[in-house]
């Protein structure tokens, strides 16, 4: 009896799964300046802002274009218990709600809540059960949420890097980022060995900050501890600068990374008023937790030409005068221009069925080919006994009912006959 | 789509076909069996005569480029391999279209002749297409063996004028005597019949309809046929196309062993009759003439001259489904404008 079909037995299919990592690099010219013919004032192609204002999109391309593929979310957010809220002092921030709204949507989703239902604050070194629930927090933040096409299933752990320029001067007319003087790095390292798995959205690990000149930007050796004349509590450490959260795709990185760790240049804030660098009132003024910066703060709005700005131009334009003073929208465009480059892996898992077809040498010798016939006679035969030869190209996979489900194909022809055996080793990917 | 690069190592290309996602959504994606084809080989290109020897008859072969795969399920795997535990067998079954038998010999109750001005089988759709009289459209009811298949009423497409589409499964060789048993690893058992479920439906020569067996995700409707429908039949005779010892002709076009012939008619959807969407959208029009269909000319005249139709042009496809081998039968649904 010919048949066409061979029944998989139970041990011809078996099941694995792998994981697949592509390497994501994204340059600071795409994330700023390739689309506005390299003036930060011009209208960037590639950055789509919405009306609700609640974050900024980039695309790799003009975002009007099919070609263009959305690529992350820049927004920014701090927590009600930040002292740049204006609940604390009651006093009117610039978007506060949204900025609120924010924060909590993405702690909420990302650090979940605590037993009594509130929701936690980002928590620095990922210990939320510390004792002081105000210490060791990120409360102010800014987040990038990269798309689904890039993180794919999860991004690798230990693979994520963003270098951001954080030279307080502005020189170069263009761009922020292209002022080379001073930059850091900031990496999730060995964040495959030392990770957490606290959250409700999977697991996260800590970013850290280091300087890429020798001379250092970042202000090393700065310890969590009580406060000192010229020094407030809880200042930040370069090694606890941000989340990476992999599954989630989201990075949230503390905004203090922005801010300067030298005493003389603590900055203050003071609420309840418009002026904020004057008379020290002590029930006014604020002192911040500190940044983690060997210099000024940065000035975080781009600038139409260079500027070396005096210290009180730099207050008004930090990142803290940014958080309070500017819409999400402008305060995205601050660290977007600061980027200089990010690059991550990604992880793809895959779920494989691998399908043994086994030929044996009396199996599929003879085809149906209508080429395999000339007036019935087999071509490749001159008598009977010949040996019938015939040549594999596809592989088909069907249901019970005969319906083609899957199908492989060769890169060149197999031949198959009575002399040899084939398994054909079809790996179907979910 | 593109050739594989073929330069290294043997690669796969896997892909799911749009069946099988439609199953996968569905939930009912379960892979069970394979089969083996070889759509790009050309078995002519195997030289026998290769003046280097054996190992060069299948260089050409060999070295076929072959194309990424397909995602539609019906354009893949249209040949598959073969098992058959007998390695001696020299001939292999084809099917054949009856065609009015060989050299047009054939007994004259067999209806089978395509249309010779279109090599394809006429199906009017509605009564308007197939009414009788000089100043209508059918210019006589001489039809019989011109390809035409009347399929306004069932009634109509039962007449024995209405044309029957016949294929015989066969060796079709002078090397083997029709009188030769037929190889009984080769009998075969059940036939696959496909045609878009959209313009028409299978039934058989009495114009009773045959149960669809499934319909897949582009609308092509799967008829399974066994050997033991009214549909099929065993071969009318064993005798040879030259009137041996006054024996007779064959019916037959298969020249050698015959094994089955499966008959069948086409029931135009009603929507052809009754719409003129599926004309404007995948057919065209035409209009006969001396020299196509009408009245005055040679081949099959059917039809007044300058009368104007609306047509579809398609196929069927008939399957052998345990030997394997298929032909495309072309068919053409008619309306008159």
């Amino acid at each position: 009896m010919a048949t066409t079909f061979k029944t998989f037995l139970n041990s011809d299919i078996v099941t694995t799964k792998t994981l697949l990592h592509e390497a994501i690099p994204i340059t600071g010219a795409l994330v700023s300046g390739t689309y506005n013919g390299g003036k930060p004032n011009n209208t960037e192609l590639n950055i789509k802002n919405y009306s609700h204002g609640m974050f900024q999109s980039v695309f790799d391309y003009p975002y009007l274009s099919s070609s263009a593929n959305h690529i992350f979310d820049i927004s920014v957010g701090f927590s009600t218990g930040s002292v740049l809220s204006g609940n604390v002092k009651q006093v009117k921030r610039t978007q506060q709600e949204k900025k609120i709204q924010i924060y909590n949507q993405m702690a909420q989703v990302l650090m979940g809540h605590d037993k009594d239902g509130n929701i936690r604050a980002f928590d620095q070194d990922g210990d939320t059960a510390g004792q002081n629930p105000h210490a060791g927090k990120i409360h102010e933040a800014f987040f990038l949420n990269f798309s689904r096409l890039l993180t794919k299933d999860e991004i690798k752990k230990g693979s994520f890097s963003i270098e951001i320029g954080v030279d307080p001067r502005f020189r170069v007319e263009g761009d922020l980022r292209k002022n080379t003087g001073r930059t850091i790095i900031i990496k999730d390292t060995n964040a495959q060995n030392d990770y957490r798995v606290n959250s409700p959205a999977g697991e996260f690990g800590i970013l850290s900050a280091s300087s890429v000149q020798a001379s250092g930007a970042i202000a090393h050796g700065r310890t969590t501890g009580s406060a000192t004349a010229t020094r407030p509590a809880w200042p930040t450490k370069p090694s606890n600068i941000g989340l990476i959260f992999y599954q989630a795709g989201i990075v949230v990185l503390d905004a203090r990374l922005f801010a300067s760790a030298l005493g003389n240049s603590q900055r203050t804030v003071e609420v309840g008023t418009t002026d904020n660098n004057s008379s020290i009132d002590g029930d006014q003024i604020y002192a911040l937790t500190g940044g983690i910066l060997n210099s000024a703060s940065c000035i975080m709005i781009p600038q139409s030409k260079p500027i070396n700005p005096t210290e009180a131009e730099i207050r008004s334009k930090d990142v803290y005068a940014l958080l309070t003073g500017s819409t999400i929208q402008t305060a995205a465009n601050g660290l977007r221009h600061r980027i200089k480059k990010i690059s991550f892996n990604n992880t793809t898992e895959l779920n494989s069925s691998v399908y043994f077809c086994r030929a044996h040498h009396n199996e599929f010798n003879y085809s149906s080919n209508p080429t395999y016939l000339a007036d019935s006679k087999i071509r490749v035969k001159n008598i009977a006994s010949d040996m019938p030869i015939s040549y594999v190209t596809s592989i088909g996979l069907y249901s019970s009912d005969n319906e083609l489900l899957a199908v492989a194909k060769l890169s060149e022809p197999l031949r198959k006959d009575p002399t040899n055996e084939l398994t054909l080793r079809v790996r179907l990917d979910y | 789509m593109a050739f594989l690069d073929n330069s290294g190592d043997i690669i796969l290309d896997a892909v799911l076909t749009d069946t099988g996602r439609f199953r996968m959504a569905r939930g009912d994606f379960r892979i069970v069996k394979f089969a083996l084809g070889d759509d790009e080989i050309d078995y002519s290109l195997y030289n026998k005569n290769h003046p280097s020897g054996s190992s060069y008859y299948d260089l050409e072969v060999l070295r076929t480029p072959v194309l990424e795969s397909f995602t539609n399920n019906t354009s893949l795997m249209k040949s598959k391999l073969l098992s058959i535990s007998r390695t001696n067998i020299l001939h292999m079954p084809v099917l054949k279209l009856h065609n009015g038998g060989l050299n047009g010999t054939a007994n004259a109750s067999l209806n089978t002749k395509l249309s010779g001005d279109l090599s394809s089988y006429l199906i009017t759709v509605d009564e308007l297409s197939e009414r009788v009289g000089a100043s209508e459209s059918l210019i006589n009811e001489q039809i019989a063996g011109k390809g035409l298949i009347k399929g306004s009423t069932t009634e109509a497409l039962a007449s024995p004028d209405s044309a029957v589409i016949a294929i015989e499964l066969g060796l079709d060789t002078t090397q083997l005597a029709p009188t030769v048993a037929y190889p009984s690893d080769l009998v075969e058992t059940q036939f696959i019949i496909e045609l878009d479920n959209r313009l028409g439906s299978l039934v058989d020569s009495t114009g009773q309809s045959v149960s669809v067996s499934f319909v897949d995700d582009d609308g092509v409707a799967s008829y399974f046929v066994g050997a033991g429908t009214s549909l099929v039949s065993n071969a009318f005779d064993t005798l040879t196309e030259t009137n041996n010892n006054g024996q007779g002709l064959t019916r037959h076009r298969v020249r050698g062993p015959r094994d089955k012939v499966i008959q069948f008619k086409i029931l135009p959807n009603t929507q052809l009759a009754n719409s003129n969407f599926l004309f404007d959208r995948l057919g065209s029009t035409l209009t006969t003439s001396t020299s196509l269909l009408g009245a005055g000319g040679g081949g099959d005249a059917l039809f007044e001259e300058n009368l104007s139709f609306r047509f579809i042009d398609t196929f069927v496809r008939v399957t052998a489904a345990t030997v394997g081998v298929s032909v495309d039968i072309p068919i053409r649904f008619m309306k008159k404008v």
